[in-house]
């Protein structure tokens, strides 16, 4: 990658992936109401704040393998993007236009659409957090109808029983040297999943992850 | 004795068992006694747990950064639940263990590979090289826990059971449908039967029932406050019941899941504060409760057993979705609003106008289809599945020597791709096909690896037909075109499959798994061509193999070649 040449912020995202991440969009990007969100995503929200990004470009590069970007590429957020700023606007989007924040969460019920959704979030964790426990946290929720408030705390209770559940199954994989917690051979920690969860969701009732104090509706 | 089954005893296996003692020379160690009687060998080791969580740095990187916020608190309750994990089950561990070492098991048989025993029992089994079926207990939800299924093989009730257990990640080969032999005599019986229940349980016979079957919300998302739409279900139904001006009318039912006895106070306060006649039931049999019923509200299996019982359903969901899509995304593939051959309630207006459609004796759905949808649920609903279950556990128990052993545990679920049967080449069909088609299709394509052959050597224009999406997939690199569907209910029509348009239509091994190949045939003749072949192949129960294993009393058909 010549250094001179014109970046794009896709490009900038191309640089983030790695094979798995691009065999898993190149798969989610062959189902039609993915590709509806991504557009979604550029017309109602990128539009505002970020032009140069076009998804379409974006998505025809990682369906046509266009070669990815040298690995050594780093990627300066804080001078192609001001990463902070770009998120408070966007969360100011989602405060001043309900209609976006509903229609996001809508497009979420797709299954399709949550687990490329999750997948996004992981990806761009680095340089955003756009997962919705996050993005959550700083929605005013005084301002949210009753409806509205209630679909982004049932949304934001399926994230959170999501991640959990993604930890408890994951944690025994990621461990930094290999301890034997077996009996028998048997791994504790697989087998001890469903009461790991349990303690987990009941050490951290909702109002941990979602702003009681602030929220109005039932 | 010939074989020796250690079994998870659960009623809906009694048959099953039943079945087996009266046919083969064979003999059940229950798990409790099991544990039992090698207990009190055991040494009972102190188990290790770690005092820290050596997580390694990015373990929660690509997490929400709640959780790295919160990963002291979160750390102390993985180390705490370890602890409490190796109190509670390492001595019964130990116990299986030594009990697979003592005992000449053949197979290993359970009803739920979800809990911590049974998992590990199962883990066990392939350390010892003792083979394992799981007989699903119910139409499982898209619940993790309830897809990781470490056994061998699963035998599921219908084909939407099977869908979820692959989405969990589970390989589709290790999943068998059998239907449910709790259901095998499961229907309608007479009005003169109905009045003996209804006086042997103290109803009274001029006042219609409503039955409301709950299920305790389980659900990670509801782990903090599961009462909460338990509550709120019971109290939405009483105040449409109110509403509709039932209280004199009607008597009502409240029948609890088995597990749930301790919830019986919980809704033995909430009903005394209604003024509606009520009787609570845990224990018994829902059978007898659904043919006094003129109608259940339930969610789960018991929609089908309802529909079973030629009963009307109304699946309440009130207030627990925002939206239809919503609803639909979390319960199919069991089924979805619009495919449902029973009412849906997912608000107070749905409720009422439904309740009061079914008590006044409105039926809204065609018996095709109930029938269809029972098909989906419960396979070929013959009333089989217990022979069914029962051969595969003796075809499983038969065959145990040669399990290979293991002693690292390797995740059986995995979502990462599977060599599988779905990506073997066939080498006898290609030979039959001669001459210069121009176009093929095939039913059952897998991962296309044979029509990739096929497509090459011919130069012709190749469609697939494949159930299994992952396979489908993979198949798209290599055919022309592919159809992701269930061949028998897909109308190919409807992908603008044209008659009289193939040269040659392929089944490799597929007819004997359709319920009605006969019917599949007919309406595919129609896309041949006038001059076109049909390849079949089927399994030959005639193969030596498979006769050696019907001499030693195994009848079910195994995954020979031809």
């Amino acid at each position: 990658m010549n250094q001179n040449e014109k970046l794009y912020p896709d490009d900038m995202l191309r640089s983030l992936l790695s094979e798995k991440d691009i065999l898993f969009l190149r798969e989610s990007f062959k189902d039609q109401k993915v590709v509806s969100f991504c557009l979604w995503i550029e017309d109602q929200v990128l539009s505002e704040l970020l032009t140069e990004f076009n998804f379409r470009r974006f998505i025809n590069n990682i369906q046509s393998d266009k070669k990815l970007l040298s690995r050594d590429f780093t990627i300066k957020s804080s001078s192609d993007i001001r990463t902070n700023d770009f998120m408070d606007n966007i969360v100011r989007l989602m405060n001043e236009k309900k209609l976006l924040l509903s229609t996001l969460l809508d497009f979420l019920y797709n299954r399709e659409v949550i687990v490329f959704y999750r997948r996004l979030s992981e990806i761009l964790s680095p340089i955003l957090e756009v997962d919705i426990i996050t993005i959550s946290k700083r929605i005013e929720k005084k301002s949210l109808s009753i409806s509205l408030g209630n679909k982004l705390k049932e949304r934001v209770r399926l994230e959170f029983a999501y991640w959990a559940e993604r930890f408890v199954s994951s944690w025994y994989k990621d461990l930094s040297q290999e301890e034997d917690i077996s009996i028998k051979g048997v791994p504790i920690g697989p087998i001890a999943e469903y009461a790991l969860i349990t303690d987990l969701m009941l050490e951290f009732p909702e109002k941990c992850y979602w702003n009681q104090e602030d929220y109005n509706a039932v | 004795m010939q074989y020796k089954i250690l079994i998870d005893p659960h009623p809906f296996l009694d048959s099953v068992q039943k079945w087996l003692q009266d046919r083969y020379d064979v003999e059940f160690l229950y798990l409790g006694s099991a544990i039992q009687r090698y207990g009190p060998k055991c040494t009972f080791e102190s188990y290790i747990t770690p005092h820290k969580l050596n997580l390694k740095n990015d373990a929660l990187s690509r997490f929400p950064s709640w959780f790295t916020e919160n990963t002291p608190t979160i750390e102390r309750l993985v180390i705490q639940s370890l602890k409490d994990q190796s109190i509670k089950y390492g001595p019964g561990i130990e116990a299986m263990d030594l009990c697979l070492q003592n005992e000449d098991i053949s197979l290993i048989l359970l009803w739920n590979d979800v809990t911590a025993l049974t998992k590990s029992l199962t883990f066990l089994g392939k350390k010892h090289g003792i083979p394992s079926l799981h007989v699903s207990h119910g139409i499982p939800g898209r619940v993790a826990v309830h897809g990781k299924i470490w056994a061998d093989k699963i035998a599921v009730f219908g084909e939407s059971s099977r869908e979820v257990y692959i989405t969990s990640g589970n390989p589709s080969e290790k999943i068998v449908i059998t239907g449910n032999p709790y259901w095998d005599n499961w229907g309608p019986c007479s009005s003169h039967d109905v009045e003996k229940i209804k006086e042997a349980l103290g109803l009274n016979s001029d006042k219609k029932v409503v039955m409301f079957a709950p299920t305790w919300y389980h659900n990670f998302s509801t782990a903090d406050d599961p009462e909460l739409k338990t509550k709120r279900d019971l109290e939405i139904l009483l105040d449409t019941m109110s509403q509709l001006q039932l209280i004199d009318k009607v008597d009502f039912l409240v029948k609890l899941h088995g597990g749930h006895k301790d919830k019986t106070d919980f809704y033995e306060r909430l009903l005394k504060a209604h003024d509606f006649s009520y009787k609570i039931f845990c224990d018994s049999s829902p059978l007898p409760l659904i043919q006094v019923s003129d109608v259940v509200l339930c969610a789960g299996s018991m929609v089908v057993e309802t529909l079973l019982a030629k009963k009307p359903v109304i699946y309440h969901a009130c207030e627990h979705y925002l939206s239809p899509q919503h609803f639909d995304d979390v319960i199919s593939p069991f089924f979805t609003v619009d495919n449902a051959p029973f009412y849906v309630a997912l608000n107070r207006v749905d409720l009422s106008r439904n309740l009061s459609r079914a008590l006044n004796n409105r039926s809204d759905f065609s018996d095709e289809e109930i029938k269809k949808f029972l098909h989906r649920q419960n396979g070929p609903c013959d009333g089989k599945a217990t022979e069914r279950v029962a051969e595969l556990a003796m075809e499983m128990a038969g065959t145990n020597k040669n399990t290979e052993k293991r002693v690292k545990f390797i995740s059986p679920v995995s979502y990462e791709k599977r060599e599988t049967y779905y990506s073997n080449i066939r080498e006898d069909i290609p030979a039959m096909i001669t001459g210069s088609p121009q176009r093929i299709l095939e039913v059952g394509c897998a991962e296309g690896a044979m029509g990739e052959l096929l497509k090459k050597r011919h130069q012709c224009e190749y469609v697939g037909v494949e159930i299994n999406s992952e396979a489908a997939h993979k198949s798209e690199e290599r055919l022309d075109r592919v159809i992701i569907a269930d061949v028998e209910k897909a109308n190919l029509k409807e992908y603008h499959i044209n008659e009289l348009s193939f040269d040659y239509i392929i089944y490799g091994d597929v007819l004997e798994h359709l319920y009605d190949p006969w019917t599949l045939l007919y309406e595919h003749k129609k896309l041949l061509k006038d001059d076109g072949y049909v390849v079949v192949s089927i399994p030959n129960v005639r193969n030596l193999k498979i006769i050696e294993s019907l001499v030693n009393g195994s009848t079910a058909v195994t995954r020979l070649k031809i």
